[in-house]
């Protein structure tokens, strides 16, 4: 029959093209899928982020610190307290997350995935929103609101642990921000003075100065030396060929001091001499069995990032021995964060153990009521002895009372250092409080200034009221 | 004749075809009312369509109960999905669009009812021919763009507030021409092909008109920058000269011709250029001259297979996505299944398209007009959606019956209508042949 060949040809012509359309449509629905859709230019990659119905965060005592709020596909994030931005962060759809809405990003925003009958039903069929899990934070929102508050305008940090389990209760970074601004204020904020973004308390890679006279300490009881031995000249300040003179965190009565003395005071002239008196310590060793030779942080938070450091001296300025000597008084390569010094207060206050410092405290599922307690880790690194624990409590408890820091009731410790890292002077107060009730918290201030301590144990004592009150 | 029980049984058929498609389009409707505040529109382009299904088939059963069965149901139920797009993408466009569906079925009632509309398009095919060009010609001197941008397309017309674009009407007047002269032809075509054998794509019968149809289709390109339907034309013509030669040299000619037409057009203008550079790479460009097809490679990946359903998606990136890119946004929101739904409408347009084309025994016009409907249905939806999954370079075509545009809406119906006059015709002389 006439044309009935090529129409049959069209037919099957025809037919074979909408097969490949429909092939095409395929590959692009199904095996390009992720490719597409995870691209940085797919706005409904940022559409879908702003439906997603991201958990809360709360603190200890169940105090939101943040909330998803507002309308599907509008729903904004509020912090309802900017007090704890250090610990919580921001979330933005524009600048991405920080803090704890980055650690636990994938818990706060719940899964994409779909895995159970259930989540089809509700995702793929209902279109219900992504939901993510309510986290608790073992963060004690008025403790950090108050350390936030005494602490003021001035740069700094401030770490509160209980020594006895690890928690972080307080996680203070000075200056900080208030997330609620965040769009609003994000160019202001990048370029402000103080890096507000830069959190000093888990960041801030600061040398160690006089923190490591507890380090020297801890040989020296370790090494069964003479505490009582006096050290001449011990207020003189200690000056490098290089210029850098480190000397007394303040002025003591005498010019005469023990090593339990020169803690007190942070003169750093005694533990030179002690060094120097005993050529057997292997500085390294000593140094890294406080484990300042692995990084700490939070888990889920980044890894400390180094700081400007000055410029290391050159083999013309100093040599060998005052390099080692340098180091040995913390102001060597070693450098440690906030958190890291915590976690070693928190070790000399108890059994001497180092426990790692923990911020999560516990889940509840999307619609749960319960919640499901962290897993702490548990692991534990031995840095000193119970019974040099025991002596060094007992030496910064001497030193609390030289600062001049009260507890009404609490046993308290402390220790004064001074540091200098990049251009800047550091000031830190490290010790612990044990009020009554058999709880333990060890706690680190440290303020970037220089000059009079006044305002570091003002904010000591605030600290040790507030920790008492609890 | 038909027995009275068969064709109660045919009446039901065409109801129960249309319940499906009433239930699907009041699905889609019911859905996007969930999202909105105010229904009304909603609801009334919906009963406009609902009307225009019912008072389509009530007419064409009562004067036309002798046709393909399929065909109407099949548009009517694409023009309501489009409905439902149109809502959903561009609101403020759904009430112009039910009006012009209005108007529509009535140009397809008139064009499948009114017994002289197949003689005198082929009888008058010079005259309908020269109009057609003169308002082609009419639009290459006065032609607007209803969006008003200085340099988009001048493709429309101006009739007080009404915009139609007669390159649109163009496509069933050259039909129509061509399947009349084509059909004038065939015989000795045919007798040309048993005699000269090698020499037939030479013959002056055949490569006089595909030249000629070569021609009108490059003034288009030059004179409108209308790639798309120049494409359409051209691609229509060659497959009714294949179905009259029945052979495939033509189909190469043909496309040595589009290769160089392309070539050429790709270093003349500047549209042609940017359409296949980002055809061929469109990645590097995502966020300039590339936004469009990557946006709509996209909702297809956020489509996945079943969907985000309607309302829900974010077709809403794609620039013109209630015209071009209307299948991207099917895809994005009905998912891989509402692709295959749409394609089996298709295949299903062109099955009983061509089949009519083969039930009309000895009448070489109205198989070739058969042929040449569908195939300016089909090859269209095939070249749009081609374009929206970058299987082809962008053409700018509508999706037949689903794109928003009351000419293109129109234009479908009346293929639609002459297709189911084609089938009653066959029909009847089937019927007369075997009494």
């Amino acid at each position: 029959m006439a044309f009935s060949r090529g129409i049959h040809h069209l037919l099957l012509g025809t037919l074979a093209c909408l097969l490949v359309i429909g092939l095409s449509a395929t590959y692009w629905a199904i095996a390009g899928q992720d490719a597409l859709l995870l691209r940085d230019d797919n706005p409904r990659r940022i559409e879908a982020q702003a439906s997603i119905q991201r958990g809360s965060i709360f603190d200890r005592h169940g105090q939101p610190l943040a909330v998803t709020a507002g309308q599907a596909k509008e729903l904004q994030r509020r912090y309802p307290m900017t007090s704890t931005f250090s610990a919580v962060g921001y979330f933005s759809l524009r600048f991405g997350t920080s803090g704890a809405e980055s650690a636990y990003d994938d818990l706060l925003a719940g899964s994409s995935k779909v895995r159970t009958l259930q989540d089809f039903v509700d995702r793929r069929l209902l279109n219900r929103p992504q939901t993510g899990s309510d986290i608790r934070l073992s963060i004690d929102a008025d403790l950090q609101d108050a350390l936030v508050t005494s602490l003021g305008g001035s740069r700094g940090a401030a770490v509160v642990l209980n020594a006895l389990t690890g928690e972080v209760l307080s996680l203070v970074s000075q200056p900080g921000v208030d997330a609620n601004a965040l769009d609003d204020d994000w160019e202001e904020l990048v370029s402000a003075e103080g890096d507000p973004f830069f959190n000093r308390a888990l960041q801030g890679n600061y040398q160690l100065g006089g923190a490591t006279y507890t380090v020297l300490l801890a040989h020296a009881i370790t090494s069964g030396f003479d505490l009582s031995q006096r050290f001449p000249r011990a207020a003189a300040p200690i000056e490098f060929s290089d210029g850098m003179t480190i000397a007394c965190a303040f002025e003591p009565d005498t010019n005469e001091l023990t090593l339990i003395e020169a803690y007190a005071y942070a003169c750093p002239a005694p533990f030179r001499a002690y060094f120097l008196s005993e050529p057997g310590i292997d500085l390294e060793a000593t140094l890294n069995q406080f484990a300042f030779d692995k990084p700490m942080t939070l888990d889920g938070f980044p890894n400390p990032a180094p700081i400007n450091l000055p410029d290391a001296p050159s083999a013309e300025q100093l040599n060998d021995e005052a390099l080692e000597l340098r180091a040995a008084l913390g102001q060597g390569d070693v450098t440690t964060t906030p958190l890291h010094v915590a976690a070693i207060m928190a070790a000399v206050s108890t059994d001497g153990n180092l426990r790692t410092p923990f911020l999560h405290a516990a889940t509840r599922l999307p619609g749960a009521l319960q919640w499901r307690e962290t897993s702490a880790d548990t692991a534990t690194i031995p840095i000193v002895s119970v019974e040099v624990a025991q002596e060094l409590r007992a030496i910064m408890r001497r030193s609390s009372s030289v600062l001049r820091l009260d507890a009404a009731s609490a046993d308290l410790g402390a220790q004064v250092a001074t540091s200098q890292s990049g251009e800047g002077v550091q000031q830190w107060l490290n010790g612990f409080v044990a009020p009554a009730d058999g709880t333990t918290y060890s706690f680190v201030v440290l303020l970037e200034e220089d000059g009079d301590l006044s305002r570091l144990f003002s904010i000591g004592q605030t600290l040790v009221q507030a920790l008492e009150q609890r | 004749m038909r027995s009275p029980s068969e064709s109660l049984s045919n009446r039901r058929h065409h109801y129960l075809l249309l319940a499906f498609a009433g239930l699907s389009v009041f699905a889609g409707m019911a859905a996007i009312s969930l999202t909105r505040s105010s229904t009304q529109s909603l609801w009334t382009g919906l009963a406009i369509w609902a009307a225009c299904a019912l008072v389509g088939t009530a007419l064409l059963n009562r004067y036309l109960p002798a046709r393909d069965p399929l065909l109407f149901p099949l548009a009517i139920f694409m023009s309501g999905w489009g409905l439902v797009a149109i809502q959903r993408l561009a609101p403020s466009f759904a009430s112009r669009q039910a009006l012009w569906l209005v108007i529509s079925v009535g140009a397809m009632l008139f064009a499948a009812l009114f017994p002289h509309v197949l003689r005198w398009l082929r009888v008058y095919r010079y005259v309908v021919l020269a109009a057609a060009l003169l308002l082609l010609l009419a639009t290459i001197v006065l032609g607007s763009n209803p969006s008003g941008f200085e340099f988009a397309p001048r493709l429309w017309l101006k009739v007080g507030a009404v915009y139609f674009q007669p390159s649109e009407f163009m496509k069933v007047v050259l039909v129509a021409f061509m399947a009349s002269y084509l059909g004038e032809q065939s015989a000795a075509i045919r007798a040309e092909r048993g005699d000269a054998g090698m020499r037939l794509p030479f013959s002056p019968r055949l490569a006089g008109p595909m030249l000629s149809m070569w021609l009108l289709s490059l003034v288009i390109l030059v004179w409108q920058r209308d790639l798309g339907t120049a494409m359409l034309f051209f691609v229509v013509f060659l497959l009714l000269l294949y179905t009259t030669s029945g052979d495939w040299r033509i189909l190469i000619g043909g496309l040595l011709l589009v290769l160089i037409a392309a070539a050429a057009a790709y270093h003349l203008f500047d549209v042609v250029k940017l359409r296949v550079d980002i055809w061929l790479n469109p990645w590097p460009e995502s966020d300039g001259r590339a936004y469009q097809i990557v946006q709509s490679l996209m909702a297809f990946g956020a489509g996945g297979i079943l969907g985000t359903g309607v309302g829900l998606g974010a077709p809403g990136y794609i620039p013109v996505v209630h015209s071009d890119f209307v299948f991207a946004a099917l895809a994005e929101e009905w998912g891989l299944l509402g692709v295959i739904g749409l394609l089996g409408c298709f295949a299903f347009l062109t099955l009983r398209g061509l089949s009519i084309g083969l039930t009309h025994a000895g009448r070489d016009f109205h198989k070739l007009l058969a042929v040449g409907l569908t195939m300016m249905l089909v090859v269209q939806a095939l070249m749009i959606m081609a374009g929206v999954l970058k299987l082809l370079p962008l053409t700018g075509v509508t999706l037949p019956f689903i794109s928003y545009g009351g000419s293109s809406l129109l234009v479908c119906f009346v293929m639609i209508g002459l297709l189911l006059r084609l089938s009653a015709e066959a029909f009847s002389t089937r019927h007369r042949g075997a009494a």
